[in-house]
């Protein structure tokens, strides 16, 4: 009987103590994801709240918000948990390594990591491709480590055809589609006329190169201009497949030489090396006030002159000021030595330059016409030409815009397509409809109509881009590693792309999307990289990391 | 009457300067701007907001755009860098106004019918039809009828086109399920209208001094039921001519419905003032319009203002 009593008080001490234990850690404050407020984004909202209340017993909130609210919210670091993407503007790894150096520009989470930046300082500035490779391996590995970012998935988007559609090319950088060496075979109604109709889904917002930033405009931009250099269906870039005719490149790999080839613009104007440099510092000059200005960064002086102050109109010393940009403008590396030489000079050797000579930004700009026009450059058809395989015949706003082959081209002989119609439906069931009727050639597949067409020849295509969850790094509980590696231990990534996406997306196993090239043209992920997170969530080490971090922070645990 | 109409312009004036100063000041209260982007740093934004006279004291911002407007300026729409609002209302109002038009006529024809039918035959399966047809109207939204009437009628039976916007056949579909909420709206108030007028002494009087039933319906149930819904088709014109979202997004049409909600999205400054002005003065246009028509065909009015 007193062996009992002993053990009742014994146990009721250590009750005592343990309740007196648990109530001195502080109770978990209210977690909150932030997240788009479209359907789709509070789904897939929904799926990260339930794994990590299942797997971590954490009751996850979602605060659903428009996109450019929730933009802001990271801008001001006003976020815990935010739901964002990036999609590659280049094929190299850095495109997605280097915005999280410390104080980065999109470096939202605030994470800082001395070891990291200094990686990415070396894979930036080395010309030895090797080197480069090994840098930014070992920088992942440093930032998945650290997990201010839990990548989650790697999306996938997938189209339908019609079988007698051809050679059209998806790219996975920079704009998807490429419609040079596309043709039609089979047509019902013969092929004699070559034309495609696709949807494009919303008006082009803006066709002038050196200011474009979105989607829409990048198709009709790739298919109407030309740049030094035009990506191959194999994704190659070679010398002579572009407006340059062969360049060379210094030993310190800083300086590249481009030899132009005879070509027009489609009002019969030649194409010369100064509409290259007048392009490239239109896009550099702050006046211009272009948002992928950054993607020239590269080029020496093209930053710190993107960088100075625009005056205002009432400023007094508006004159200075503009002379002062005018003067920098002059010492941006990039130069036409004649008509059909231009030299450009780098700020470091980026071995991805002859991929960036590819992106939108760096297409030419015809000085004969902007100067003349101004910002109403490329406002209406007969305010904008072209040099590339198709020139932009009519466009109706908010409707239709037809481009038609472009007789000026040098590579005319290659193109086959005679027309190309694209509709700016934004639904997306009526242009599903309008591929069933036979009225468009080639239509998108959204998420929830994927079962439809997965056997009428429906194709994935793998996108260069990655989601993930980025935790706010001064937050009082995501400031600690073992919390955000809990969080993203506890994701179970497979079934989140099986049963929530079910669109052909991948887990990601890390943050650079497999699609992304490294060295000699090999997979950077597969290659350099692996698989450093799970594909099925660790629950019992999530768990403990969790622990583990709650009692280092003095939380108890939910 | 003069100065009942120069009385009311003022009224209009005043009614839109509040429209356009509680806009201006709302909008820059919502969170973002037209160039925050994900991939748009800091620098370049404030570069971006610069050249566009965003970064500029609000109050001063404001009394530029008062001055501009004046002027008829309604500005460059600060998502299409390169349009003004003004050509982006001129193109894509006649197309909403056309289709709005098309939806309104029969809308109004078939839901006064409807109505009148199923007032005058009240309680009989005529009625009970006419209120079916009405209530499918007012509870399928005009997308659900957009989406199904392109699947069964464009797709299935390929009687009409899918969608685009090319003549008169392109029409038909989104002008039907634009309609239909208008319509189901008209005959139910012109049902209860008629039953109302129907039981009133007058009705009676008519039918006691011997009159024919068609000369009661037509001089005396029908021009009293109407009056209720000319109240109603200043706004209704107003909302159904500047463009309907939905439509316009499902049948690809390029009217100005579509930028009231896209512009908010973007934070399309110019756009969300040109496009909501643009609006208001229409519906208050509209509604002095009733007013004067109201006059026309309410003797009492006419009686009431010949007082005054």
């Amino acid at each position: 009987m007193r062996r009992v009593l002993v053990v009742l008080v014994a146990a009721l001490v250590l009750a005592t103590m343990s309740v007196g234990l648990v109530s001195a850690a502080k109770p978990l404050p209210k977690l909150v994801l932030l997240s788009g407020d479209s359907q789709i984004a509070r789904l897939y909202a929904q799926g990260v709240q339930e794994m990590i209340r299942k797997n971590l017993g954490i009751p996850l909130e979602i605060e659903a918000v428009d996109f450019k609210t929730r933009l802001q919210k990271m801008r001001n670091k006003d976020f815990q948990i935010v739901f964002a993407g990036w999609g590659a503007d280049y094929d190299d790894p850095m495109t997605f390594l280097d915005m999280w150096i410390t104080d980065g520009p999109f470096n939202d989470v605030m994470w800082s990591n001395p070891s990291y930046d200094k990686l990415i300082q070396v894979a930036k500035t080395s010309p030895d491709e090797a080197v480069r490779m090994k840098a930014m391996a070992q920088a992942e590995k440093i930032l998945i480590g650290e997990m201010p970012i839990a990548p989650l998935y790697w999306p996938a988007w997938n189209f339908v055809e019609h079988p007698y559609v051809k050679n059209v090319v998806r790219k996975t950088v920079g704009s998807d589609f490429e419609w040079k060496w596309a043709y039609t075979e089979g047509r019902p109604g013969g092929d004699k006329d070559q034309f495609l109709r696709v949807n494009f889904g919303e008006e082009p917002p803006d066709l002038d190169p050196a200011t474009s930033t979105d989607q829409v405009s990048f198709w009709v931009i790739n298919a109407t201009y030309e740049g030094l250099a035009r990506k191959n269906p194999e994704m190659k870039i070679l010398q002579g497949s572009g407006l340059a005719e062969s360049w060379t490149v210094s030993k310190d790999r800083k300086v590249y030489t481009f030899k132009l080839r005879d070509a027009k613009w489609s009002d019969g104007v030649p194409v010369t090396a100064y509409d290259f440099e007048y392009g490239w510092k239109r896009a550099v000059d702050p006046r211009t006030a272009s948002q992928y200005a950054y993607m020239m960064y590269v080029i020496k002086n093209a930053e710190k002159v993107n960088g100075m102050e625009v005056p205002d109109d009432k400023d007094p010393k508006k004159a200075e000021k503009n002379k002062a940009i005018d003067d920098a403008l002059a010492t941006v590396g990039v130069k036409a030595l004649d008509a059909k030489t231009l030299r450009v000079e780098l700020e470091a050797p980026t071995p991805f330059f002859l991929d960036l000579i590819t992106f939108i930004t760096y297409m030419p700009s015809p000085k004969h016409m902007v100067e003349k026009l101004g910002d109403e450059y490329a406002s209406e058809v007969d305010k904008m030409v072209a040099c590339g395989p198709f020139k932009v015949a009519k466009w109706q706003h908010e409707y239709k815009i037809i481009l038609e082959k472009n007789p000026y081209y040098w590579d005319a002989k290659s193109v086959k397509l005679q027309r190309i119609e694209a509709d700016m439906i934004k639904d997306i069931a009526t242009p599903l409809n309008m591929f069933d009727a036979g009225e468009l050639d080639l239509v998108g597949v959204p998420g929830t109509y994927i079962e439809q067409y997965r056997n009428k020849g429906m194709r994935t295509i793998a996108e260069a881009t990655a989601w993930y969850l980025e935790f706010n790094c001064k937050h009082e509980v995501f400031k600690n590693a073992k919390v955000r590696k809990a969080f993203s231990l506890a994701l179970d990534r497979q079934a989140y792309v099986d049963h929530v996406l079910k669109n052909g997306s991948l887990p990601a196993t890390s943050l650079v999307p497999p699609t992304i090239h490294g060295k000699d043209g090999v997979s950077f992920h597969d290659v350099y990289v692996g698989d450093l997170l799970p594909k099925k969530a660790d629950v019992k080490l999530a768990k403990q990391l969790l622990a583990e971090g709650l009692a280092e922070l003095g939380y108890a645990m939910p | 009457m003069g100065r009942y109409i120069l009385r009311r312009f003022g009224l209009m004036l005043a009614a839109l300067w509040v429209i356009v100063t509680a806009t201006f000041f709302l909008m820059h209260a919502i969170p973002g701007d037209p160039f925050l982007g994900e991939k748009v740093t800091e620098a370049i934004r404030q570069n971006m907001l610069r050249k566009y006279g965003l970064d500029k004291p609000l109050w001063e911002q404001y009394v530029i755009y008062l001055g501009n407007l004046l002027r008829g300026d309604f500005g460059t729409s600060l998502k299409m860098l390169h349009r003004s609002v003004n050509d982006m209302i001129r193109d894509g109002f006649p197309v909403s106004a056309l289709l709005g038009l098309e939806a309104l006529a029969y809308a109004v024809t078939l839901g006064l019918l409807l109505g009148t039918v199923a007032g005058f035959r009240h309680n009989t399966w005529l009625d009970y039809l006419a209120m079916f047809v009405a209530l499918i109207g007012i509870s399928v939204p005009g997308f659900i009828m957009g989406g199904l009437m392109q699947y069964v009628i464009g797709l299935k039976l390929r009687w009409l086109p899918i969608a685009r916007w090319e003549g008169f056949r392109y029409t038909i579909m989104p002008a039907a399920a634009l309609g239909l909420g208008t319509l189901a709206v008209m005959a139910r108030m012109m049902r209860t209208s008629v039953l109302e007028v129907t039981s009133q002494d007058y009705i009676k009087t008519a039918k006691a001094k011997g009159l024919s039933q068609r000369e009661i319906v037509f001089r005396h149930v029908l021009r009293n039921a109407i009056l209720p819904i000319v109240t109603i088709l200043g706004p209704l014109t107003a909302g159904i001519v500047t463009g309907s979202f939905v439509i316009e997004l499902i049948f690809g049409i390029p009217g100005l419905g579509k930028y009231y909600v896209q512009s908010i999205f973007n934070r399309d400054y110019t756009l969300i003032l040109g496009t909501t002005i643009f609006y208001a003065v229409l519906l208050v246009f509209l509604n002095f319009l009733v007013d004067v028509a109201y006059g026309i065909i309410d003797p009492r009015i006419r009686l009431m203002r010949s007082r005054e």
